[in-house]
């Protein structure tokens, strides 16, 4: 036992001395991180992901459930669960004129879990929260008052963490409220470049804004389940966090190569702060013997934050999201390895929450227009007026996912693979369409601890 | 299972070190939509200014530059030449012996100013005092006018610098006579006979006619008084005594300008600048190392620039020098210049860097349908910034233009700058800030 929670250890250590020593290692490559605290990461695990991104109303007894708080109430009494995850993905990002290729890895989230009571199970982890890494150049920007162009690159780096502490707590039989108290933080790192030495032999100005951000995080859920017949079982799930703003700190460095700093300022406050949003989300699953399928909805009230307008074209706007998918198993966890694989599979579907672009034209109509000219004769004219909507649907993505569970060893230590293919964005209005393959890979222990035995 | 585990960690971490991406992504302002900051280009207002460096005579050491032309805004030049001559190796004066002839020689350079085609006559002048430095200054000439001098020779020629070299004529006998004179009472060479030669022939001026027209270069080094003598006998046996140019150091050009009431009469010392809107009405700046006038660029703007970099910084800083029309040598454009710092007093510093510490060297521009458009830029981002950020402005600091070093054959080339107050082509800075105030927090 000592043996195994030294190695546990050391495993954890080992990831964490990977993640340190890659920080520079973003786990994403999208342009659209450049807006608000970066690409949101989905607050799951990979069997959650290989089915559309649902887990609200799951409660599984061999993996870890982070998709709701209260999902660790069916955890084994006498099982202490660990669980590493990381995320591969390979993306192709195109606009109208230009195309990268990006592929990267990092760490995706460690959990540990436990059920402590009958009525109790608790689970305490980390995982990436939202994260930021583009690396995009205009090189149509004029310089004020010439016809002179020159380039600016724009870089970011960072993101947000999430700490969580979830407890699952059983009330009667069927129902489990859930309660996951925790931390986000982080920091985010802008540089603006602008290129001066390559267009006008100027020097190059490096603008970076840096901004740190923290705060605790509360979220809310609950199970409830219930059984028709002997082999069908029904559980709801639904999980709630308020808005929460994050305490934000800001400096800004102008600098360069020659004089290196010409400007620092920690001292002028933010807007602002950022804020995490009011958040529902609600699901629903369906179980049969090793058969099981599930559906979740979300809804994330960004629209609602005060600085949900960075300009007068980009803005965060509520979204929803919806997936589901179902789970294939073909044995007990005590059958022969083959039985022991579970298949996964699902889509799912997100509403953006950015609105970037400007406003969609909705419809036209048209107008009566009347003036005078300098003789004082009224003319009149019919004129096409467009009606805009501030709805950017273009932004929206879907995403197709599979997985599979590859058992290991005794017990029910697994290797669980989760893919997905999201197709995200649009080339037209200057933005950019993404294309992911995303893997995740999670490592499932399990190890009896809590075994009293009554024979030495 | 630990080892399945470890070789899957290993792989991970693997991956992740050579996770890569492609360069930058080139996007559309409509994606990016920063307001961050903000640039801009303006001009802003120089004045330039011309003062006498050189402020007795200049020297020019190994070009003897005699004759006279006519330059833009400054009128008629004349340019006269001294040498020091020193004695022969040879002296001894044979009893059989007979004074011929003696015979000046110089030679063309091939650098020529105004009209060749016309005759002109140099004139050979004798010096009666010798040729000393000035006291406090080693690269000053004393400011002696030389008024004894008695011409021992003069011809008259057409010129043809390029193609025939070498010009050479007769000096008059007395002069002959008076050397051979010399060399009879010379009986053992030493420095007290090197000193008695000076006395008797302090220097030699080069001067040209009234009628001249044209300006021209010979080597100094090939300045040559040549006497000829023969003894008489069996043979006939011809000698010559060649005295050469000594202490070359000390071959000097005059030069003066002719013209009566220029701007530039004020020049009489250093300190003074005739600033461009005392110059003319095109305001003009000339720079003649000949007459010893220069070029100061002042930034009286320069207080402005303070202020508007508090919340902004200079990235680029450009003077662009603009060069009036038929003020100069189409076939010899200088192909830089640099700047050097001088103060109120007009007393030269440093040379101007830039922002990779080198000596910042103009650029040329000439424009290839209008040959006569010509222009020099300099980036003076790092002198700027060095200004603006020594807290404190001193207004009456500027910069002084030079010419390139090797660049041009001659220290007569003439340039005419165009002032900041000229409405085409006028010469100007042209600053880039980069303002980070508008940050969107």
């Amino acid at each position: 036992m000592v043996k195994y929670i030294a190695y546990i250890l050391s495993l954890v250590v080992t990831t964490f001395v990977a993640v340190i020593s890659l920080e520079a290692q973003n786990s994403t490559s999208s342009p659209y991180s450049l807006y608000g605290v970066g690409v949101l990461t989905p607050q799951e695990d990979a069997t959650s992901m290989a089915m559309g991104h649902s887990g609200i109303a799951l409660a599984p007894n061999d993996w870890l459930d982070v998709a709701n708080p209260a999902a660790v109430n069916n955890l084994d009494t006498l099982t202490f669960y660990f669980t590493a995850q990381m995320k591969l993905f390979y993306a192709r990002e195109s606009t109208e004129h230009d195309h990268q290729s990006v592929y990267s890895a990092n760490v995706d989230g460690l959990a540990f879990g436990f059920r402590g009571t009958k009525w109790w199970g608790a689970c305490i982890g980390y995982a990436p929260y939202s994260t930021v890494g583009y690396h995009m150049t205009d090189n149509e920007q004029y310089i004020s008052g010439t016809n002179t162009k020159y380039s600016i690159r724009y870089t970011g780096s960072g993101g947000l963490s999430r700490a969580f502490f979830n407890n699952a707590f059983t009330l009667f039989d069927h129902l489990t409220l859930g309660i996951s108290a925790g931390a986000i933080w982080g920091s985010i790192t802008k540089v603006e470049t602008a290129l001066f030495s390559q267009s006008i032999g100027g020097e190059d100005i490096y603008n970076t804004k840096k901004y740190t951000m923290n705060n605790w995080f509360i979220e809310y859920g609950m199970q409830f389940n219930f059984n028709i017949g002997e082999n069908n079982k029904f559980r709801f799930g639904a999980v709630y966090n308020r808005k929460t703003s994050l305490k934000s700190s800001y400096d800004h460095i102008v600098s360069n190569d020659v004089s290196n700093q010409l400007f620092f300022d920690d001292v002028t406050p933010l807007k602002a702060d950022f804020t995490v949003p009011e958040s529902y989300g609600a699901g629903i699953s369906y179980q049969r013997k090793r058969f099981t399928v599930t559906c979740d909805a979300k809804y994330n009230k960004w629209g609602d934050l005060a600085n949900s307008k960075f300009s007068e074209t980009a803005r965060f706007v509520d979204n929803w999201s919806i997936g589901g998918g179902a789970e294939w198993a073909f044995g007990n966890y005590n059958d022969i390895f083959i039985k022991r694989i579970k298949l996964r599979l699902g889509y799912a579907f997100e509403t953006s929450y950015l609105s970037l672009g400007g406003r969609n034209v909705d419809h036209y109509k048209t107008d009566v227009v009347t003036w005078k000219d300098k003789d004082g004769v009224v003319h009149t004219n019919n004129v096409t007026i467009p009606i805009m909507n501030e709805k950017n649907s273009e932004l929206d993505s879907y995403a197709i996912t599979a997985g599979i569970t590859i058992p290991m060893g005794r017990w029910s230590n697994a290797i669980v693979i989760g893919y997905e293919y999201r197709n995200h964005g649009t080339e037209n209005m200057g933005m950019v369409k993404e294309r992911f393959q995303n893997f995740k890979l999670a490592i499932n222990i399990r190890e009896t601890w809590f075994e009293k035995r009554k024979f030495e | 299972m630990r080892n399945i585990i470890s070789f899957i960690t290993f792989s991970l971490v693997l991956f992740i070190a050579f996770a890569c991406s492609d360069e930058d992504f080139v996007m559309s302002r409509s994606f990016i939509n920063s307001n961050t900051y903000s640039e801009q280009t303006e001009e802003v207002a120089i004045e330039l200014a011309t003062f006498k460096l050189d402020s007795v005579l200049t020297s020019s050491q190994n070009t003897a530059w005699v004759g006279r032309c006519k330059k833009p805004i400054i009128g008629n030049i004349v340019s006269e030449s001294f040498v020091k001559i020193g004695m022969p190796a040879f002296v001894e004066w044979e009893r059989k012996e007979r004074y011929d002839s003696v015979e000046f020689i110089l030679r063309h350079t091939g650098a020529y100013e105004g009209d060749t085609m016309k005759e002109m006559t140099i004139d050979i002048h004798r010096l009666a005092q010798p040729i000393r430095f000035a006291e406090s200054e080693t690269y000053f000439y004393n400011k002696r006018e030389f008024r004894d001098s008695i011409s021992i020779g003069k011809y008259t020629f057409k010129p043809r610098p390029k193609s025939r070299p070498r010009v050479h004529f007769l000096l008059n006998d007395e002069f002959g006579q008076e050397l051979v004179s010399f060399i009879k009472n010379v009986t053992v060479m030493g420095t007290s006979v090197e000193k008695s030669f000076e006395a008797m022939l302090g220097g030699i001026k080069l001067t040209a006619g009234d009628e001249s027209q044209s300006l021209l270069a010979f080597r100094a080094d090939s300045v040559k008084i040549i006497l000829h003598s023969h003894i008489s006998g069996l043979e006939r046996k011809k000698i010559k005594r060649i005295f050469s140019i000594t202490e070359n150091e000390k071959q000097f050009n005059r030069v003066w300008n002719e013209e009566v009431e220029t701007p530039f009469d004020r020049l009489t010392s250093r300190t003074v600048q005739v600033k461009e809107s005392e110059c003319d009405s095109l305001r003009h700046s000339p720079t003649f190392e000949g007459l010893g006038y220069y070029t100061r660029i002042n930034f009286p703007s320069l207080e402005d620039v303070v202020n508007r970099t508090q919340y902004a910084h200079v990235v680029k800083a450009t003077l662009t020098l603009c060069v009036e029309k038929g003020s100069f040598d189409k076939y010899r454009i200088p192909n830089t210049f640099y700047l050097t710092e001088v103060n109120r007093f007009n007393v030269l510093g440093n040379f101007v860097i830039d922002n990779s510490r080198s000596v910042a060297r103009a650029q040329v521009y000439r424009n290839i349908l209008d040959e006569s458009q010509l222009y020099y830029t300099f980036d003076l981002t790092y002198y700027i910034n060095s200004r603006l950020s020594q807290g404190y402005i001193e207004p009456t600091d500027g910069l002084v233009l030079t010419w390139g070093s090797g660049m041009s054959p001659t220290n007569y080339d003439f340039m005419v700058f165009n002032g900041h107050g000229v409405m085409e082509n006028r010469s100007k800075l042209d600053i880039t800030y980069y303002y980070y105030d508008r940050i969107d927090r």
